[in-house]
């Protein structure tokens, strides 16, 4: 392992004590037991699977770099993407106790995983009340984040259902420092946010366009900008609680 | 994959699509049509009981491609009878 990599691998885990910490923090001596996981960095291409459906596995995968979504491929072969994932996620953490995945863990970016044998984290929840605490924290976060996806998915309008994905995206960058609450990337095409929605990729953008012309935010080359947050709410109905975040670490103004 | 226009109207509302969406082909061009027009009836439901939505669809080249419309009158029965 040369120098360069192993910085890397500490800058990795260091964004998941930062992702966990979003919600809670930890003690030092819990942080540098997380810090201390042992990581085999993996490349993926953009559309390239990290994780199959019907597998078995024996790892989990911390998103190191770029965005990552769970998805699942209907009868028909429309596909919905279930959740998506930023660095210091492991959206497979459920691995460790329900081996055989039930969906798709597929990279929407090009990115880097960090993948953590189950013997590591098992040792290490074994031996830590608090990091298991963490992680058991975490996936009830994520049923919670799926709640909300059912609402929206069930209930609300098209212009409601995008605005509130931005809102989301903005608010998660922001917790973990990839935004300054302004402005964030945004790398999912028409389609995939289409597929993250349930709605054709047609009339989303027609519905896109007209969110872009009541001047609530602009998305240009993937880059999303926060032009009005108090009218992108009150579209979208969007309400952060459901994300568990501690105060004042997602600080939202809009442009 | 190409890029197809789709202009809509409600009622007398225009609107114009410039910036297109890649498809492709011709039939997935028609078929994204079909599913716009039940998604925006779905949409436009709850206002009132008269609707038409009409879809135009171009390609790259400006060229009408596919128009579908839809047409809902909801009337209480009397007023059907009335009419017949």
């Amino acid at each position: 392992m040369n120098g360069g990599e192993r910085m890397d691998k500490q800058l990795y885990l260091e964004r998941l004590v930062l992702k966990l910490e979003t919600h809670v923090p930890l003690p030092s001596t819990e942080r540098e037991k997380l810090l201390d996981l042992p990581l085999t960095l993996k490349r993926f291409e953009a559309g390239q699977d990290i994780v199959r459906e019907g597998e078995l596995t024996k790892q989990c995968c911390l998103v190191a770099e770029g965005l990552v979504c769970r998805y699942k491929i209907v009868g028909d072969g429309a596909r919905q993407i279930l959740s998506l994932h930023l660095p210091g996620d492991i959206p497979d953490i459920h691995s460790l106790l329900i081996e055989r995945m039930d969906h798709c863990l597929g990279a929407l970016t090009p990115a880097v995983v960090g993948l953590i044998a189950h013997d590591a984290v098992r040792a290490l929840t074994r031996a830590s009340y608090r990091i298991s605490e963490a992680f058991w924290r975490e996936t009830l976060i994520e049923a919670s984040i799926y709640r909300e996806w059912m609402v929206g998915i069930g209930r609300r309008s098209a212009p409601s259902r995008i605005a509130h994905l931005f809102c989301e995206f903005i608010t998660k960058m922001t917790a973990i420092g990839l935004s300054d609450g302004v402005t964030c990337n945004l790398p999912l095409t028409q389609p995939e946010i289409a597929d993250a929605l349930g709605l054709s990729t047609v009339h989303m953008n027609k519905k896109l366009r007209e969110i872009r012309e009541a001047k609530l935010i602009r998305l240009r080359a993937n880059r999303l900008t926060v032009l009005d947050w108090k009218g992108l709410c009150k579209l979208a109905d969007f309400d952060p609680d459901y994300l568990h975040l501690q105060p004042g670490v997602a600080k939202i103004e809009g442009a | 994959m190409p890029s197809y226009f789709f202009h809509t109207r409600d009622g007398e509302k225009l609107e114009i699509d410039e910036e297109g969406t890649d498809l492709p082909d011709d039939q997935s061009a028609r078929n994204a049509a079909k599913e716009l027009l039940t998604a925006l009836n779905r949409e436009k439901l709850p206002n009132g009981d008269h609707m038409s939505l009409s879809v135009t669809v171009k390609n790259a080249e400006g060229a009408e491609i596919y128009i579908a419309s839809l047409r809902l009158d909801g009337l209480p029965p009397s007023t059907r009878a009335g009419k017949s």
